[in-house]
């Protein structure tokens, strides 16, 4: 098998299979666009990924390489947090900041299968939470004035609130 | 070859180096100027997944620097990253798996969620999911023809229409001993309707209270809050009951429990006005008044705070009371009254049928059908009033026996008791098209009865039971039988004020 290096924000050189890379949108359209050869020992660089995560999405990529690709048509298809695998479940334990910063790397590296498990663990996250509980789940702060609070309130006056 | 390979790779080194500072730059300002970003980026969901093959298309411009090494992005992540450095576009593909009523409550967790969690994208895919089967079940609504659609309100709104054509096709068939609507026990449980009850205290100060029980009976239901705050009796300037029913429903029917909901005002009635309230009843150590028709508030003999709220109400249109009403107007049903029928001159009114039952709080204490009422036309004029009897004293066939004792026991988390010589009545008394047109639920005293002669039928004391409104009054008298051990109903009547009658069935009696 043909292998591919990666190199991350923080200089790390990833040596990868490239039917894992390739799961990467992003890496697969690059490969394309550069015709670049099997032998070829320049690494791409991925600046917006560091090597704990790149790490962590390689470790994705090498579970799912053998993963049908995805359907295409996403908008008809029911939107269910409930069907995530268990590989991705005990992958997605991380820490929040984790998290988030595989959801960045998915989204940057175009890896659909990591962006939708990642994205469904946060939406599995807030469901159902009352707004406080949310708010404490994900440390954000409540900046709302009083007077704005009172508009979301008006604006869902014909239906309030849990 | 050589050299156009060199180019592109050139191309993907400007494409990590582009990319890489955009999104530094996103990550950071998202942080300050989420909103401004997400009106930038709020258009598509779906634009994220062409992103690389869009990149790759630029053309490098510059000469390029060498690619820096981003040795922050490990340091300054882990301790500080939070939902925050999420571009909008990610925020809406997550909020794209989460169900309206979570989607509600984002809308109150901060600002920038305020305004995604409220967004087209999110919810005019919900919207369209609604299956238009039936053809007047189409989108009328203002919302969606005019240009600017706010997805939201209409799919709320959606949900509103699309309840209340279920359940007004549920309520249309009749429960054939009561009349009323047959499935509205199992509707309100279904709904899972929360009775929110409003103490006003002061201008600025209200208590708010959920239901504590509730009990279903042939033609009223009772709601008692008892986790109350000891508020004195006299100190509440209005009272308020509210239905909140939720809006959004399973397939199979059941409601959603985390479901929005819409409140209806079910009565408002200011208490400032109101004097000379009396203590209806007691025991040892509550007493208990009825303050409006059908609430009864009771206090501890004790400090004077309120123990418990008792609502006794209707079933006619109750359904519709609870959920077709405003946040602040009661809704009033459409009554259609009935064509003035005065045909045969002998009978001024004729097939009348009423249903009377005695209860406590919980259990049924007496309940009686009477049809084929009727009242001549000489014998209306008499006093103002219609006479019905339903029940003669001298006639012993037509007497009737309780199943339970007419008391009113009463329980909160803590403590209970009874209340002796007390009990709910409910009344319906329906025309001879069916439809109820006098309909009542409220507490009774039962008193010792002093004027009417002893019974030679039954060995015991003779009590009576009075309720009068605008619509009439009922008398009943109940005879507790030493011998059979039994309480007997051995007289019933009602009266109808002919104003009542007129205004019903268009007549002019006097």
């Amino acid at each position: 098998m043909p292998n591919i290096k990666l190199q991350s924000s923080d200089g790390e050189v990833f040596d990868v299979d490239v039917d894992v890379a390739k799961q990467s949108i992003t890496i697969k359209t690059m490969l394309e666009d550069l015709g670049m050869d099997e032998d070829d020992d320049e690494a791409i660089p991925l600046p917006n990924v560091n090597s704990a995560i790149l790490g962590k999405v390689l470790e994705w990529c090498q579970f799912h390489k053998d993963d049908p690709p995805p359907p295409e048509d996403e908008e008809n298809r029911e939107k269910r947090t409930d069907d995530l695998c268990g590989f991705d479940i005990d992958f997605l334990k991380v820490d929040q900041g984790t998290l988030f910063e595989l959801i960045l790397a998915a989204n940057y590296l175009d890896i659909k299968g990591l962006l939708d498990a990642s994205c469904k663990t946060v939406a599995n996250m807030i469901k159902g939470k009352t707004p406080e509980e949310i708010r404490k789940t994900f440390n954000i702060k409540n900046d709302f004035t009083p007077a704005e609070e009172e508009q979301v309130r008006k604006e869902n006056s014909w239906c309030e609130e849990k | 070859m050589a050299s156009s390979n060199h180019q592109l790779k050139l191309n993907s080194y400007l494409k990590g180096l582009k990319i890489s500072g955009e999104s530094k730059q996103t990550s950071r300002s998202s942080n300050h100027e989420g909103e401004r970003e997400s009106r930038k980026t709020a258009n598509s969901v779906a634009k994220f997944s062409s992103r690389g093959r869009n990149r790759s298309q630029q053309t490098p411009s510059q000469k390029l620097p060498k690619p820096l090494m981003n040795l922050n992005n490990k340091g300054t992540g882990r301790r500080n990253i939070t939902a925050d450095i999420l571009p909008t576009e990610i925020l809406l593909k997550i909020f794209g798996f989460l169900t309206p009523p979570d989607l509600m409550s984002c809308s109150y967790v901060c600002r920038r969620w305020m305004k995604m969690a409220g967004d087209n994208l999110l919810w005019q895919p919900l919207y369209e999911k609604f299956k238009f089967s039936n053809p007047q079940d189409k989108p009328n609504s203002v919302y969606t023809s005019h240009a600017s659609i706010k997805w939201k309100a209409a799919f709320m709104e959606r949900c509103i229409e699309r309840r209340n054509i279920r359940l007004q096709r549920l309520l249309k068939k009749r429960h054939p001993y009561t009349n009323l609507a047959a499935n509205t026990d199992k509707m309100l449980k279904q709904l899972g309707i929360k009775w929110k009850l409003v103490l006003t205290v002061s201008q600025k100060q209200s208590h708010e209270y959920v239901h504590s029980d509730i009990c279903y009976f042939n033609t009223s239901v009772h709601v008692r809050w008892y986790s109350v705050d000891c508020l004195p009796v006299d100190s509440i300037k209005k009272i308020s009951v509210y239905c909140k029913a939720p809006i959004l429903f399973e397939k199979d029917g059941s409601s959603i429990p985390e479901s929005p909901r819409k409140t209806s005002l079910l009565l408002s009635r200011d208490l400032t006005a109101k004097k000379g309230d009396f203590v209806e009843c007691e025991d040892t150590s509550l007493k208990i008044r009825i303050i409006l028709p059908g609430v009864m508030a009771a206090s501890w003999k004790d400090g004077g705070g309120i123990a418990f709220i008792s609502l006794c109400v209707h079933k006619s249109n109750l359904v519709e009371r609870c959920l077709l009403g405003h946040p602040e107007r009661c809704f009033h049903p459409f009554v259609t009254k009935p064509q003035p029928d005065d045909i045969d001159p002998q009978y001024g009114l004729h097939d009348f049928q009423c249903n009377i039952e005695l209860r406590q709080q919980r259990t049924l204490c007496w309940s009686e059908r009477f049809s084929r009422l009727h009242c001549l036309k000489e014998q209306i004029t008499e006093d103002g009033f219609v006479k019905l009897t339903l029940i003669r004293s001298f006639e012993e066939t037509e007497h009737s026996v309780l199943t339970k004792t007419l008391c009113l026991p009463w329980k909160t988390d803590m403590f209970k008791g009874i209340f002796q010589g007390l009990c709910i009545l409910d009344l319906t008394v329906f025309d001879e098209f069916d439809q109820p047109f006098w309909c009542v639920s409220h507490p009774v005293k039962v008193t010792k009865d002093e004027i009417s002669e002893r019974s030679l039928l039954y060995h015991g004391e003779p009590y009576s039971l009075h309720y009068t409104d605008e619509e009439g009054s009922v008398h009943l008298q109940v005879i507790s039988d030493e011998d059979q051990e039994k309480e007997i109903v051995t007289m019933a009547t009602i009266h109808i004020n002919v104003k009542t009658i007129n205004s019903w069935f268009s007549t002019a009696y006097s």
